[in-house]
């Protein structure tokens, strides 16, 4: 591996500015992904996880601009390219697939055009339509969409919910992108088709190497599926680490309402407990720790400052002052 | 398969046809004013033989019944009956006149489009922008202005002030066409003939562009907010994702969508554009159909009312087909 992480988030800050005041809906956001890697981003709902993934591609749309920060991709700032530079890259280099698959293909061409789509503006086949109907069968067979070649020419309403979701991982798929950004990739699917989409994603990774950033809700699903997991509140991150660091001995006391957010069976603990009160506005997050109001293990100094992120074990950053004696980072 | 589902929508325009005819025979019936008072007003001293003589003629003294039977059995055999008052088959009367209306509607409907898919597509993607206010402004004078005013500014500014168009009818006198279909443009592209292609086209610019404002107004406005929702879509967002041009998301992921709600009001429009037409006729002195109607309702000239209406409500039944038609290819969803 080598030192230059593929994908570097540098203090990265997405604004909103809204009737209630300036929603800084992704704020100085710090993250790097290697090479293959597995990464996951959890948080509960409007912490600004879709927001982050956006900003990677620059589809933030007005409004809302990017404020600040820097989103190297192989030590290339994204954020500085020219708009010509930056459509080579998306689609190409790092591709995304959206969250809510029911909305996202277009309703008035056909799925495979639209597979076909990603192919011809980036030459992936010459511009050749033979070789390139061809690839879009083959990526709509390697998904698991049955026999694709009728399928081509289906339109997006004849697709279920799962299909469209792979239709969607095929268009991202279709350029072998570097990274894959999946946004709540399995989130409207039923239980089994979400255990066949991580499926697929994990022999993606496999095969070809691509780093995926696993964007979800779910702390478990994260936890099966990531190497690394990232814990998102209010638009900043509070926890980063392995997923062992930050299952086994989470630190932030939000990663650890999450984690006893979800009901464990085998653990003889059926009873959700909720984390108590609500997510800050993000026109209006208090100074200090935004987890503040809601964590029990709250001291007056929480709601003073920003607290940074301290280290307390190799690659494992929280932000919380109960550990300050770490070294800061 | 298609083809089969077409023929099947032209078919049932038949029955629609038929009540149009009904209503509309009973409706001129009920207003007031009786055509043969009308025609004999002239001569004051008409004697009461004349009267008798003349309502005999046109079945005016027999029940309604008796008159629809006449009317429905003669329509059916392609034969709308008599004007009264230009003592010619009704039949005749609108194939005369139809033409120019169809060649002013037309040229209304391409000028309102010319103007308004640009406006309404620039103008969403630069939403708030100075164009997109003065288009919204101008939007709004198109559909508050009357249309006999705008014609009459218009003549005055480009046929009277500049005298660089013509202020009225359709062709110059010293021009010669040979008649084909009655669409003049049309017959001067058929027979070749450039002088008249060029005459006819200027005489058609202001009416048309007098008839089209409003309806290019409103087409603007539709296309504009209907392009603000399709681009805020997710599908917009993915096919910029996918490192698509500026040019192919609006032009054609945005536009293909936005276009679906667009073409049921420029559906609806034309049926504003056919009644737009008696006043846009009557300034421009076009010889058309909606002058020819203003006349018959005046003199209660029940039979070319008649098949005039038909014809309105022919011409609107098959627009809505059209836009059906256009529908099913813009909106997959949909089949006919
Ligand atoms: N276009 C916008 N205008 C104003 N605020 C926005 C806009 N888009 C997002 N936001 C705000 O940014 C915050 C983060 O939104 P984001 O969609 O990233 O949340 P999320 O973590 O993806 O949530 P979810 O799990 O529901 O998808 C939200 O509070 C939202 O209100
Ligand atoms: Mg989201």
């Amino acid at each position: 591996m080598t030192n230059t992480p593929l994908l570097e988030l540098k203090n990265l800050t997405t604004v909103f500015p809204t009737r209630r005041g300036l929603v800084r809906a992704v704020a100085d956001v710090s993250l790097s992904l290697a090479q293959g890697e597995l990464l996951g981003i959890v948080g509960e709902s409007g912490c600004g996880k879709s927001v982050t993934m956006l900003s990677i591609l620059r589809l933030i749309s007005t409004p809302g601009r990017i404020a600040a920060g820097q989103a190297l991709f192989q030590g290339r700032d994204l954020l500085k390219l020219s708009d010509g530079a930056m459509r080579q890259i998306r689609g190409k280099d790092i591709a995304m697939v959206f969250q809510d698959p029911l909305s996202t293909l277009n309703p008035a061409f056909p799925v495979g055009e639209q597979i076909r789509e990603s192919l011809r503006i980036h030459h992936i086949a010459q511009n050749h339509f033979a070789r390139e109907k061809e690839r879009v069968i083959e990526l709509m067979s390697e998904v698991g969409i049955s026999s694709p070649t009728d399928r081509f020419h289906e339109y997006p309403h004849q697709f279920s919910g799962g299909m469209q979701q792979r239709a969607l991982i095929a268009i991202a798929l279709a350029c072998e992108p570097k990274i894959l950004l999946a946004d709540e990739p399995t989130t409207s699917l039923d239980v089994t088709i979400q255990a066949q989409i991580m499926d697929l994603m994990r022999r993606i990774n496999e095969a070809r190497g691509t780093a995926i950033v696993l964007v979800t809700h779910n702390l478990d699903l994260a936890a099966e599926f990531c190497q690394r997991i990232a814990v998102m509140y209010a638009g900043r991150l509070v926890e980063i680490g392995t997923t062992d660091q930050v299952i086994e001995t989470p630190q932030h006391p939000y990663t650890r309402g999450l984690l006893t957010c979800i009901p464990r069976i085998s653990a003889q603990r059926t009873r959700i407990e909720p984390i108590p009160g609500n997510v800050p506005d993000l026109a209006n997050v208090p100074p200090g720790c935004a987890f503040a109001e809601r964590c029990s293990e709250m001291q007056p100094i929480c709601q003073n400052d920003l607290i940074p992120f301290f280290e307390i074990a190799p690659g494992h950053l929280v932000r919380c002052l109960r550990h300050s004696s770490a070294t800061p980072d | 398969m298609k083809a089969i589902k077409i023929l099947e929508r032209v078919l049932t325009t038949i029955p629609i046809m038929f009540g149009v005819a009904i209503i509309v025979f009973f409706f001129i019936r009920l207003t007031p004013g009786d055509p043969v008072d009308i025609m004999l007003g002239r001569s004051a001293a008409a004697s009461q033989r004349e009267i008798e003589q003349l309502r005999h003629q046109f079945h005016l003294d027999e029940p309604l019944h008796v008159q629809l039977g006449y009317f429905l059995g003669d329509a059916l055999r392609g034969n709308l009956g008599y004007s009264y008052i230009r003592n010619k088959p009704v039949v005749d009367l609108l194939v005369e006149r139809l033409p120019a209306t169809i060649e002013m509607t037309i040229g209304a409907l391409l000028i309102s489009l010319i103007i308004a898919l640009p406006i309404g597509i620039l103008s969403a993607v630069r939403q708030n922008s100075l164009l997109d206010r003065l288009s919204m402004a101008g939007a709004f004078l198109g559909i508050s202005m009357p249309g006999f005013w705008l014609g009459i500014v218009l003549i005055l500014f480009f046929a009277v002030y500049l005298q660089i168009l013509p202020a009225q009818g359709r062709i110059s006198y010293d021009v010669e066409l040979q008649e084909v279909t009655g669409l003049y443009v049309l017959d001067s592209l058929l027979t070749g003939n450039l002088p008249a292609l060029k005459d006819s086209l200027l005489h058609l610019l202001l009416p048309s562009i007098t008839l089209g404002a409003g309806v290019a107004a409103i087409i603007a406005r539709v296309l504009r907010s209907s392009m603000l929702e399709v681009l805020r879509s997710d599908y917009v967002k993915l096919a910029r994702a996918k490192g698509a041009t500026e040019w192919d998301v609006v032009m054609k992921h945005a536009l293909r969508n936005a276009l679906i709600p667009t073409v049921t009001v420029v559906g609806l429009q034309v049926g504003v554009l056919l009644g737009g037409n008696m006043i846009v006729e009557t300034v421009f002195s076009w010889p058309g159909l909606g002058r020819l109607v203003v006349d018959a309702i005046f003199n209660r000239d029940f039979p070319l009312i008649q098949g005039a209406v038909m014809i309105y409500a022919i011409t609107f039944v098959l627009t809505n087909l059209v836009v059906d038609i256009l529908y099913t290819y813009l909106n997959p969803k949909i089949t006919l």
